[in-house]
């Protein structure tokens, strides 16, 4: 099976928040802090719990840092580094 | 006026339902409802007169205000609201600012506490009533109170709801109430959300559970008896028995709060941080009761997502969360244990389980359900009741030319567990609101409890200023 690129991590990781926020995909950005997006502590874990279905990987026992998480950029390279190793 | 066509049928939800029945039993014991208010806090005097006519105007073309639960011939449970020009001489008005020109301010705020206590234990008219307003002004600021009923509106539901009928900015839109589904398929599911939120019971009720509470409710009889709407006689004056302790941090106070919360507990587990440090104070306080056992603590779960329309004001969208902690633990411990079983249950989906699994509840009649809640809360005792609001849902800057200074809650706790701790966050500050009977706590146990929660939310040089 084919491994998602960062594009593609990002566009599903965008979907989930625009769905978890109650805002349009097009309005959230990639590069805002979670918090400013509107994602709270249940927004959080249910963004995890989607990531560890969809991506196939244990993301809270991968040793991911709070910096990590904050934006979708970064988390989105953390999942793809989680992915390829 | 507008005239409505009442005759269409709002189904309700499984929680507003299990909040019905709370509500009555509330009733029954104390002759108050299961109720909460909002104060908002606007910097200057309002006009009354003008504030009474706009909210007269959105009441009466509006079906807010009135309304009872009825069935369908399928059991279903529905809202049946009621069209009611509401009378602006039903808000009451305080002015203590006249009463108080020749004392200090600390008399006035004295005052103040006094009035908006008294204002939160006011029952509503009857029992089809589902707003109370009423108006304070004191030392240069207005106070504007709403009472609601969690029958219809939930806290943020609430909050939106205020600024719906404040707005004045916004085009003048009829509100259509929503309409929800009766929702009477999926039953092999609600089953199965029911089992699972049994076992979860079971587990979460397997040890001893330590409760704040020294004598029972029921057998207070300091006070006569009283007869309210439901024609049931209460052995218990809630009036006279309950009262709140509330207190807004500053933005600095907010800021460490944040900072701290970052650094023990992780990025946006505010509510986690929070939790913890209330459970530790009451740890400390259970402790000089002498009393042993783990602590339950419930929790209410706000489910719309947090940007939401005024389609989502009415009705309960909230679920619940239960948390299970040994008393003795340090306030890492707290953490660590109280965000794993968070995480758990997110991930077992307990807060949609038990919202599913509520629909099932809708079968029994208002009494018999809440007659078995009565049962089922003395049976599983809770230590203390928990909330925190991170989204403030109001965000209207100002109301008539007046600045918006702040918007806190004032919920009146169930008799079981009879006491709970509620946070609320609005415009970068942090509000916190104790509201409990005096068989938990005295009135300086509950000063003391308050002291206790902030010294641990803020360590070190921030807490000296408060």
């Amino acid at each position: 099976m084919k491994k998602p690129d960062i594009k593609e991590i990002k566009k599903k990781l965008t979907e989930q928040i625009a769905l978890s926020v109650g805002e349009e995909p097009s309005d959230i950005k990639s590069n805002m802090p979670m918090h400013e997006l509107g994602l709270d502590s249940l927004g959080l874990v249910e963004l995890f719990v989607f990531i560890e279905k969809e991506f196939k990987i244990q993301l809270m026992e991968s040793g991911i840092s709070q910096e990590d998480i904050k934006k979708i950029d970064s988390l989105a390279v953390s999942i793809s580094n989680a992915i390829n190793n | 006026m507008v005239i409505f066509n009442t005759s269409k049928r709002y189904y309700l939800n499984g929680i507003d339902w299990v909040m019905a029945a709370l509500d009555r039993l509330n009733i029954k014991q104390t002759g108050l409802g299961n109720h909460s208010q909002l104060v908002l806090v606007l910097k200057g005097y309002i006009d009354k007169t003008k504030l009474a006519q706009r909210i007269a105007l959105i009441l009466s073309e509006n079906l807010f205000f009135k309304g009872s639960t009825r069935r369908a011939w399928h059991l279903a449970p529905y809202w049946a609201p009621e069209q009611h020009n509401f009378d602006p001489k039903d808000i009451r008005y305080f002015n203590l600012e006249s009463d108080n020109k020749t004392n200090i301010a600390g008399a006035m705020e004295e005052n103040l506490d006094l009035v908006l206590q008294k204002c939160a234990k006011t029952p509503f008219q009857d029992d089809k009533t589902l707003l109370g307003f009423d108006l304070i002004h004191c030392n240069d600021h207005s106070y504007l109170i709403m009472r609601f009923t969690h029958k219809m509106f939930d806290a943020r539901g609430a909050e939106r709801l205020l600024e719906y009928i404040l707005d004045e900015k916004s085009p003048y839109i009829q509100y259509d109430l929503p309409s929800q589904n009766a929702q009477l398929n999926a039953w092999k599911s609600r089953f199965l959300s029911g089992q699972r939120i049994n076992r979860f019971l079971r587990s979460i009720y397997s040890k001893k559970i330590n409760v704040a509470q020294t004598f029972n409710i029921h057998n207070n009889n300091e006070t006569g008896p009283i007869t309210n709407k439901l024609g049931s006689s209460a052995s218990f004056q809630a009036d006279k028995h309950h009262y709140f302790h509330y207190y807004t941090l500053s933005d600095n106070q907010t800021l460490a709060i944040d900072d701290n919360a970052i650094k023990k507990a992780g990025y946006l587990m505010n509510g986690i941080f929070i939790l913890s440090c209330v459970a530790k104070s009451f740890d400390s306080l259970l402790k000089k009761k002498k009393r042993s056992g783990n602590m339950l603590i419930p929790i209410n779960v706000d489910m719309r997502k947090t940007k939401f329309g005024s389609e989502k004001i009415f009705f309960n969208s909230v679920s619940f969360m239960l948390f299970n902690v040994k008393q003795g633990l340090s306030i890492t411990d707290y953490i660590k244990n109280l965000k794993t079983q968070f995480i758990d249950q997110v991930k077992n989906k307990i807060p949609h389980h038990f919202i599913n699994a509520s629909l099932l509840m809708r079968i029994m009649p208002l009494n018999l359900l809440s007659w078995f809640m009565n049962l089922r809360m003395k049976k599983n005792p809770c230590s203390f009741s928990f909330s925190y609001i991170a989204e403030q849902a109001f965000n209207l800057r100002s109301v008539q030319g007046l600045e918006v200074k702040n918007l806190f809650h004032m919920p009146l706790v169930p008799v079981d567990p009879g006491i709970g701790v509620f946070f609320t966050r609005f415009n970068k500050k942090l509000n916190m609101v104790i509201s409990c009977y005096d068989n938990t706590l005295s009135k300086q146990e509950c000063a003391c409890l308050q002291e206790n929660i902030i010294s641990k939310m803020i360590p070190g040089p921030v807490n000296g200023k408060i």
